[in-house]
């Protein structure tokens, strides 16, 4: 079964580009094309794609519509995963598509589109659940926050461990259920994960996507 | 100026004339009097005609010289009464009493001629109805006319009543009491009138109409004493004084109002000498006129009308209105700007003229600098919509073109599959060239208009650049929320040139603080690093710094750039978000 596609660009040229890239990859089946936001919700609602494919920036504002239409298809169609490809590699527009659950959906560079490989591995991936940033974003990211090496490196096996159940999207209390914990000691875990991968002074939830996003960066995870 | 004068010379000569003719009845009547009397008679009717005169070459037009050519008139007809004629005294008694009235119109009239609404407009009407319905009905009644007042010397033996209809003592002497009490009322709400005005008058308006005040309380006294006391000497003397008291009260006030004027342009001049700034100028004319109400609106030749120096279009009051009106003109004639202020300066028209063509210049100036800053706020605002506007460009054209020409390069590669040999290789260097085609245009539109700051702010578009630099830079943005582009991407790239000073400077391992904070009429940032620090006056301020300080100033803002060796260095800079 191909992973039935629904591409989204104002962009002819790169839509264009894009389906007959595509086409070499028999795992890709691209079903619909569109230029806005709005065909491509009407798209999705007859066709019941696996995945969307969309540029983060297109008509009315220029600005992020590809971020909205995936929080909009999060709550029409739980189910269709959304890869956003952007121009932006700060880690912003990353954790504005991931703040609402990383499950199903993948951030690209759109300057790596070319890229068969990765392309069609990310829309599979995300189809099927997973969540994928562009490693290039993560390592901004990364370097954002002055680590040279891989910072998960610091994390005790414990700490992986619980750091790859928040990138799953699992809550405190669920971790603390699964691996038999406090809820207090899952708290304890958690801080010290930000701590050592340099996120102690991000405001808010923001610190929790940021780590997730360390953490998919990781080769081999 | 020649006919004004002539005008005046006429009045004079009127003046004159009936004052000699009064002096001349008054000497040679067969009543008992003094060379006094002759005197204050000849005083009595020449001094109105002689104010009358200076106010008509200096206010011509107003009501006020012909009350008082009236006033002197109705005392050279009161010494008429001197005459022993029953053809004369009558009529002499009846009309000789409009002066009284005549008195309280010109004390409520002063300086602007008109009779404000409902008070003085109100006690004038009475007091010429008290005359026609009280005076007048006592005369035709009474066979002998009450004696007293100035100037009615016949006592006990007065010429008989000519205008006699019916001898009905207990009538005359009713309304007699009557008038007096009546007569009373007006002068004594006369003088309330007159305080309650000087109470509320600008100092302006105080300096000359308070002589007039005094005067006319001075009237009421007389006018009460006599009416207590009857006519004694000691009270007739008071009459006499207050009643020459109101014209040489109009004289007083005039000249005060002169020296005012002189002393006004001294402080003027001085004050320009100064060379007052825009916000300094009101401040220096309503200092030198004594006019804290005192407004300044320039004219805006486009909108075709006066703006305030607030910039808002200002609809100048018409003539007769709460605010007087001054308009200034350049030497070309083309309007400069309006001053709105006390309409009591409307008395001041040399003043204003003086000050208008001393003022033109510095108005002018301002009002030039007004309009450059207006031009120059809508080209920041035209330059960074254009900056916007090529960053779209190049995002939705170049960008787009290029992504896709990588990914038809791709499309080829496979279709070569393996049997590409060299062409292989050439395929694979062009891709690289698009790839760093592709950087460059990112990097040129980013350095144009970076697109986290288009789209997502201030804090997210400092976060990113905090993230790319080598230093350790924490950004407090807390309700921080969207501000006008312009001072969005100023602030951003004064953060940024901080940030690289920071890393050129202060020394590897530095950290820095970015603070944002907005208080709802400027946006204000503060760059601290812990760096090694610099003195900014041995080193003088780098480019960079200077680039700041531009940056800010252009749009309004300020900016300081404190640092001490081994204490780090601060950036401040505020941007007012109005431009």
């Amino acid at each position: 079964m191909p992973v039935r596609t629904v591409v989204v660009d104002d962009s002819l040229l790169v839509r264009e580009g894009v389906l007959r890239l595509l086409e070499f990859d028999p795992g890709i089946e691209v079903i619909a094309a569109c230029g806005d936001p709005a065909q491509a919700l009407r798209t999705v609602a007859e066709t019941q794609p696996d995945v969307v494919l969309t540029d983060i920036r297109m008509p009315p504002t220029h600005t992020d519509e590809g971020i909205s239409l995936a929080h909009t298809l999060r709550e029409l169609y739980p189910d269709v995963g959304v890869v956003v490809l952007s121009q932006h590699v700060s880690a912003e527009y990353a954790i504005g598509l991931l703040d609402q659950g990383s499950a199903g959906r993948g951030y690209l560079l759109k300057d790596r589109l070319h890229d068969l490989e990765m392309l069609t591995g990310a829309l599979a991936d995300v189809a099927a659940g997973g969540c994928r940033v562009d490693p290039l974003v993560v390592h901004a990211l990364a370097s954002e926050r002055g680590a040279t090496e891989s910072p998960l490196d610091q994390l005790t096996p414990r700490e992986n461990e619980i750091l790859a159940d928040i990138a799953e999207g699992a809550s405190n209390q669920a971790i603390a259920d699964r691996r038999v914990l406090t809820r207090r000691a899952v708290e304890k875990h958690a801080s010290s994960i930000f701590q050592k991968l340099g996120l102690t002074d991000d405001p808010g939830g923001n610190r929790r996507v940021k780590a997730v996003l360390v953490y998919l960066a990781e080769p081999g995870r | 100026m020649k006919a004004r004068s002539r005008d005046s010379a006429l009045v004079l000569g009127v003046g004159a004339a009936l004052a000699a003719a009064g002096a001349a009845v008054t000497a040679t009547s067969p009543f008992a009097h003094t060379a006094l009397t002759v005197a204050a008679v000849a005083v009595c009717v020449f001094l109105p005609f002689a104010v009358a005169a200076e106010l008509r070459s200096r206010y011509p037009g107003r009501l006020l010289a012909v009350l008082l050519i009236a006033i002197g008139v109705t005392y050279f007809v009161r010494s008429l009464a001197a005459i022993d004629s029953t053809a004369t005294y009558a009529p002499a008694r009846v009309l000789g009493q409009f002066s009284e009235l005549l008195l309280v119109w010109l004390m409520l009239a002063f300086p602007s001629g008109r009779l404000p609404r409902p008070w003085s407009l109100a006690i004038v009407i009475v007091g010429a109805l008290s005359l026609a319905l009280l005076w007048w009905p006592m005369i035709a009644f009474s066979a002998h006319i009450p004696a007293g007042g100035l100037f009615i010397l016949c006592g006990r033996d007065c010429p008989a009543n000519s205008l006699l209809i019916a001898d009905r003592p207990s009538l005359g002497s009713t309304l007699e009491s009557l008038f007096r009490g009546v007569g009373l009322t007006v002068v004594l709400a006369t003088a309330a009138v007159l305080a309650a005005r000087l109470e509320r008058a600008s100092r302006v308006m105080r300096r000359i109409i308070a002589p007039v005040l005094i005067a006319s309380l001075l009237r009421t006294t007389a006018v009460a004493a006599y009416l207590a006391l009857g006519s004694v000497p000691a009270v007739r003397a008071l009459l006499v004084i207050s009643y020459l008291g109101v014209p040489v009260g109009i004289v007083i006030g005039l000249v005060r109002g002169r020296s005012y004027d002189a002393a006004a342009l001294e402080r003027l001049v001085r004050g320009l000498r100064a060379r007052p700034g825009p916000a300094q100028l009101r401040h220096v004319m309503s200092n030198a006129l004594e006019d804290p109400s005192l407004a300044i609106s320039y004219w805006l030749p486009e909108a075709d009308s006066y703006a305030g120096e607030d910039g808002l279009i200002v609809e100048l009051p018409g003539p007769g209105e709460e605010r007087g009106v001054t308009r200034v003109a350049g030497p070309d004639g083309a309007p400069v700007a309006a001053l709105l202020h006390d309409p009591a300066l409307l008395d001041h028209p040399q003043l204003l003229d003086a000050l208008a063509s001393t003022a033109a210049l510095a108005l002018e100036t301002n009002r030039l600098e007004a309009a450059v800053a207006a031009a120059r706020a809508g080209t920041i605002t035209a330059v960074d919509a254009e900056r916007r506007r090529i960053e779209r460009d190049l995002h939705d054209g170049t960008q787009q073109r290029l992504i896709a020409l990588r990914m038809k390069l791709s499309v080829a590669e496979r279709i070569l599959g393996d049997d590409g040999g060299r062409a292989r290789g050439v395929l694979d260097e062009i891709g690289g060239d698009i790839d760093a085609a592709l950087q460059e245009v990112r990097a040129v539109s980013h350095g144009i208009a970076p697109p986290v700051l288009v789209e997502r702010g201030l804090p997210d578009a400092l976060a990113a650049v905090a993230g790319r630099t080598p230093l350790r830079v924490t950004v407090d943005a807390e309700g921080i929320t969207r501000c006008p582009p312009h001072v969005e991407t100023a602030v951003y790239f004064c953060c940024l040139e901080a940030l690289q000073n920071v890393e050129k400077h202060a020394g590897a391992g530095a950290s820095a603080d970015i603070d944002l904070s907005c208080d709802g009429e400027a946006l204000s940032f503060v760059v601290r690093d812990n760096g090694d620090g610099f003195d900014p006056d041995a080193v003088g301020s780098g480019a960079g710094l200077k680039n700041i300080r531009a940056r800010v100033e252009e749009l309004g803002g300020s900016a300081t750039i404190a640092g001490r060796p081994g204490g780090g260095t601060e950036v401040r800079g505020s941007i007012p978000l109005a431009a």
